[in-house]
């Protein structure tokens, strides 16, 4: 009783609610939502906190929370609350609020207004993808219209420059934000700032390694959210399958472009002429199934949202669909370009790629300001969830 | 008033008695040997002239064989032993009635609740047990008088106090029925506390508009006649036949007041409730500016503008907290106000946040409560109020809010068990303390009719099941919030039942009321007048025409028997229980 009192904002509910919180204050805090949430622990409980501190006001304990981060989005606690106060929608806008709140300064109102107004997500989109087609017209070689020439078209360097430049900063923004992650979930916690800190250094490393395997690869949270799937048929219809081939086929993509970069030597067609390298090559066939995968769980993420089938793909925000066709698009795109290129279809083959390479950075632009970037937030909360567990109970 | 007082002896005379042992089925005579009760019965008592075992005593044929006893054997006294009498005395009496015989000449003895019941595989007990109560009865039946109802005549109109919207609700009731009604209230104004009151969940009517339809109700109705300004000076009488004295204070100058007395047949008691108010610096209330009660906010909201201001102050975000002065703990822990639950307030609160959602834009409530008690509808009002901005957070009893100045608004310091307890501070502009219902500051009035009350101070109804509007003292009744916490639908309610009740008094030209009223031996009577000091109805007085001897108003005896345990030479006693007859009760039984 002598802690010393939380200041309460009482604009926060009203943010909350224009960030996809649609009806968070009609909760009275039965706390059926919690008890029902196949993910929530006495450890870290949820949705229900989460909603008090919502309308309670107290920001701060949202984004010091972990918890956060744990919940999968299945949408059980919706479709239980008699109040009807949709608490998976609330732990969503709360995501998109954290999301904007630890990115940089500058960077963080960005993020807040693409999610608040569609008319500014737009134009951003509009103005972002102009920065990769003035690039293009402004550095592009000669068009030989005669054969596929595409590297002389746009050289492959300058994909490169501009790619390592962006991503520099992406990775700066994104690093920014899971240090003020870090920061805010763990202040105050013994064990994971200043002493103490490195005598857990390999239990840290333990559960960093389990959270990796666990979350990440094959991401057994999201599979817990669909409990009464347990059968190959059902997981494969289930909403982690489509999240699974999303996440891989685009880890698949990220690794590709990564070696083609970094190890051009070991494809044995060189490269800089923008010759056909073959199907089978080891590093263009993992690039071609991980853009099958990317397609194909994209496509279905869309057509769910499209048809509103669960409680997690009825509320679609600008942001999630930009993300999804981004995606969409970015493998899309890309087989288009190989197609026109193995016809030989100079004009078509330099347009394309055009397009490709715009949809690629906006994707990349856009990740660390919207629902991508939980791919970095929540295996870092699940870790700092699970190091606090294991503090808490030593 | 037909009442016969006098006490005949019967000694000397020969009774002829019949006994009626029940088995009840198997519920008496499986534990007690019926037959044997009877053996015993015609062995050693001559005058018991029919002793009979019958497998159901209240069955239409043995009732049937006991008429036809009666009146061949010319029987005049009549046992039944069997259930409780609280199940079938009455069936009996009407049954003896029916033969002609007085039916307070027949005894109904209980020996299976007290006997097969109560010794359960104890046969030669229960047996034994059942003997000595058949043979008490028997003791009180040789000295048993005939006794008849007490009969009234009664008045037809009814004295309503209070006009508010109980009182209004009643007086038209009654009216409508053809009762006359007198209807006096204290103020100079009708409709009481929800006259004040802005709109009323559901349909938004507003307290003034409910009461005008009442009030427009009851105008050129030719049987009502409203004292304004009136109070209730003293009362006498009994049901069917009350006398009133009234004090109307009059405006003009010239006559202060003038006193009249009404007559009527049954009084409803109407006199609403008073509103708490919390001691200075009870949540910050009188020493934090911008603390007020729920009333306050209600007058507040009643003038109708575009913003809510209150005193100069923009209101954009408010407090309520809930249950100030309800649901406290008792004096002994500390607490200092009431421990019952006034049950109305969450719904007034809730009701008052959804008027200000609706009016204004922007106004953020935050309502901390222990416990939200909006029951039956108003669980609808809770649920809109939630979705128009409203926001509840639950305190525990232990950790109430602490109210202080903040600049030139209120903080509001709060721990929720939904936070770790970890205390929450919110900046308002204003804090509403919702209060509760108090029973009315009225002393004079209690004091004039002396109504029970409850431990929480409100009136007290004999039954809140069985006689919900009937207070022990007969044909006086109460209604509305004098007698609960109460909402208007339900404080309507029951003035209608009140209304209803009465009306089923005084329609009836004559009232019939049980016979076991006290009476006088004026023989014996010292005028020690120990009985009408014990007496709690006052219907013992002394009369000096009869030579200062004690008189007993039947009508509004209770039989409760006071009187008879105080009175020093044994002058006063209960009839139908006369001291003759219980002592020879107690005699058989110790036999």
């Amino acid at each position: 009783m002598a802690d010393k009192p939380i200041k309460s904002d009482p604009g926060f509910v009203d943010e909350v609610k224009a960030l996809g919180g649609i009806n968070v204050e009609a909760c009275f805090n039965c706390g059926t939502c919690t008890a029902v949430c196949p993910l929530s622990s006495g450890a870290s409980s949820f949705p229900r906190k989460m909603i008090t501190y919502t309308q309670l006001g107290l920001k701060d304990k949202v984004l010091e929370s972990p918890d956060l981060w744990l919940c999968n989005y299945c949408g059980e606690c919706s479709k239980s609350c008699p109040r009807e106060a949709a608490p998976a929608e609330t732990m969503m806008a709360l995501r998109r609020y954290a999301i904007s709140q630890y990115a940089p300064p500058g960077f963080s109102s960005f993020s807040r207004m693409i999610y608040r107004s569609r008319a500014f997500a737009w134009i951003s989109m509009i103005l972002i993808s102009l920065i990769p087609l003035v690039l293009m017209l402004g550095l592009h070689g000669p068009i030989n219209s005669s054969s596929v020439l595409m590297f002389t078209f746009f050289p492959e360097h300058y994909i490169d420059y501009i790619g390592i430049t962006l991503g520099v900063i992406i990775l700066g923004v994104m690093l920014y934000g899971l240090g003020k992650m870090y920061y805010m979930t763990t202040r105050g916690m013994s064990g994971f700032q200043g002493e103490g800190h490195s005598a857990n250094g390999i239990k840290w490393l333990q559960e960093f390694t389990k959270t990796l395997f666990k979350e990440v690869f094959i991401q057994k949270r999201l599979d817990q959210c669909n409990e009464n799937s347990k059968g190959w048929r059902e997981r494969l219809n289930s909403e982690w399958f489509t999240h699974m081939t999303i996440f891989w086929g685009f880890i698949g993509l990220l690794i590709t472009t990564s070696l083609g970069f970094l190890i051009p030597s070991a494809i044995s067609v060189p490269l800089t002429n923008g010759l056909y390298i073959p199907v089978t090559e080891p590093i263009r066939l993992l690039g071609t199934l991980s853009g099958l995968l990317l397609v194909y769980g994209a496509t279905r993420a869309i057509i769910n949202r499209v048809n509103k089938s669960e409680i997690y793909s009825s509320h679609t925000y600008f942001t999630d669909w930009a993300f999804l066709v981004l995606l969409l698009l970015a493998g899309l795109t890309g087989y288009s370009l190989e197609i026109a290129y193995y016809v030989n279809s100079p004009l078509l083959t330099y347009a394309l790629l055009t397009v490709h390479l715009i949809v690629v950075f906006d994707l990349f632009v856009v990740a660390p300001f919207t629902k991508f970037a939980h791919a970095l937030y929540r295996p870092l909360a699940i870790w700092v969830s699970r190091a606090r567990q294991y503090i808490e109970t030593t | 008033m037909k009442c016969r007082q006098e006490f005949k002896l019967t000694e000397g005379k020969k009774e002829r008695i019949g006994v009626y042992v029940c088995h009840c089925g198997g519920n008496i005579s499986d534990y007690v040997d019926v037959k044997k009760v009877v053996e015993e019965i015609k062995k050693g008592e001559p005058n018991a002239i029919i002793v009979k075992d019958l497998m159901f005593d209240c069955a239409d044929a043995s009732q049937s064989e006991m008429i036809e006893d009666i009146k061949a054997q010319k029987l005049d006294r009549v046992v039944v032993a069997a259930c409780s009498p609280k199940l079938h005395e009455a069936t009996f009496r009407n049954m003896a009635k029916r033969a002609d015989l007085n039916p307070y000449m027949l005894y109904h003895a209980d020996i299976r609740e007290q006997s097969s019941w109560a010794h359960e595989g104890d046969m030669e007990g229960a047996t034994s047990k059942a003997l000595a109560h058949v043979r008490a009865a028997i003791a009180y039946v040789k000295s048993a008088e005939p006794l008849e109802k007490i009969k009234s005549e009664t008045t037809h109109s009814v004295l309503i106090i209070g006009g508010g919207i109980a009182g209004l609700r009643a007086a038209i009731d009654l009216s409508r029925m053809g009762v006359n009604v007198m209807l006096v209230e204290r103020s100079p104004a009708l409709g009481g506390h929800v006259a004040e009151l802005g709109e009323i969940y559901p349909y938004y009517t507003s307290g003034p508009e409910i009461v005008k339809g009442l009030v427009d109700e009851l105008k050129g109705r030719d049987n009502v006649a409203i004292y304004t300004n009136a109070t209730v000076m003293s009362y006498s009488g009994y049901l069917g036949k009350f006398e009133v004295k009234v004090k109307v204070t009059h405006r003009q100058p010239g006559s202060e007041y003038s006193e009249i007395t009404l007559h009527v047949g049954s009084i409803i008691v109407a006199t609403g409730f008073d509103t708490y108010r919390p001691p200075k610096g009870e949540y910050g209330y009188g020493t934090v500016k911008g603390v007020v009660t729920l009333p306050d906010l209600v007058k507040a909201l009643g003038d109708g503008s575009k913003e809510l201001i209150y005193e100069g102050r923009r209101i954009r975000e408010m407090a309520f907290i809930y249950c100030v002065g309800s649901r406290q703990k008792p004096p002994e822990d500390g607490g200092h106000a009431n421990l019952y639950c006034s049950r109305y307030c969450c719904n007034a609160a809730t009701s008052q946040a959804l008027t200000i959602h609706r009016r204004f834009n922007n106004v953020k409530i935050y309502h901390l409560y222990r416990d939200m008690r909006t029951y039956g509808r108003n669980e609808l009002m809770y649920e809109d109020a939630a979705k128009g901005g409203s926001i509840f957070i639950r305190f525990d009893e232990d950790h109430p809010p602490l109210v202080a100045e903040d600049g030139d608004r209120c903080r509001v310091t709060f721990w929720s068990s939904l936070i770790e307890n970890q205390p929450v501070d919110i900046l308002v502009d204003l804090v509403v303390l919702v209060t509760g219902m108090e029973p009315r500051q009225n002393e004079e009035l209690n004091r004039t009719l002396s109504l029970p009350a409850g431990s929480d101070g409100f009136y007290k109804e004999i039954h809140p099941k069985l006689r919900p509007v009937e207070t022990n003292i007969t044909g006086v009744l109460i209604s509305g919030t004098a007698q609960a916490p109460r909402d208007v639908r339900e404080t309507l309610s029951s003035a209608s039942a009140a209304a209803a009740k009465a009306a089923s008094f005084v329609l009836k030209n004559e009232l019939e009321l049980d016979p076991f009223v006290a009476f006088v031996n004026p023989q014996a009577c010292e005028a020690h007048q120990e009985c009408i000091k014990e007496c709690p109805y006052g219907a013992i007085e002394l009369v000096e025409e009869l030579g200062k001897k004690a008189r007993v108003t039947s009508a509004k005896c209770k039989g409760c028997g006071a009187c008879v345990a105080v009175c020093p030479t044994g002058a006063i006693q209960l009839k139908g229980y006369t001291n003759m007859e219980i002592k020879s009760m107690i005699e058989e039984l110790a036999r």
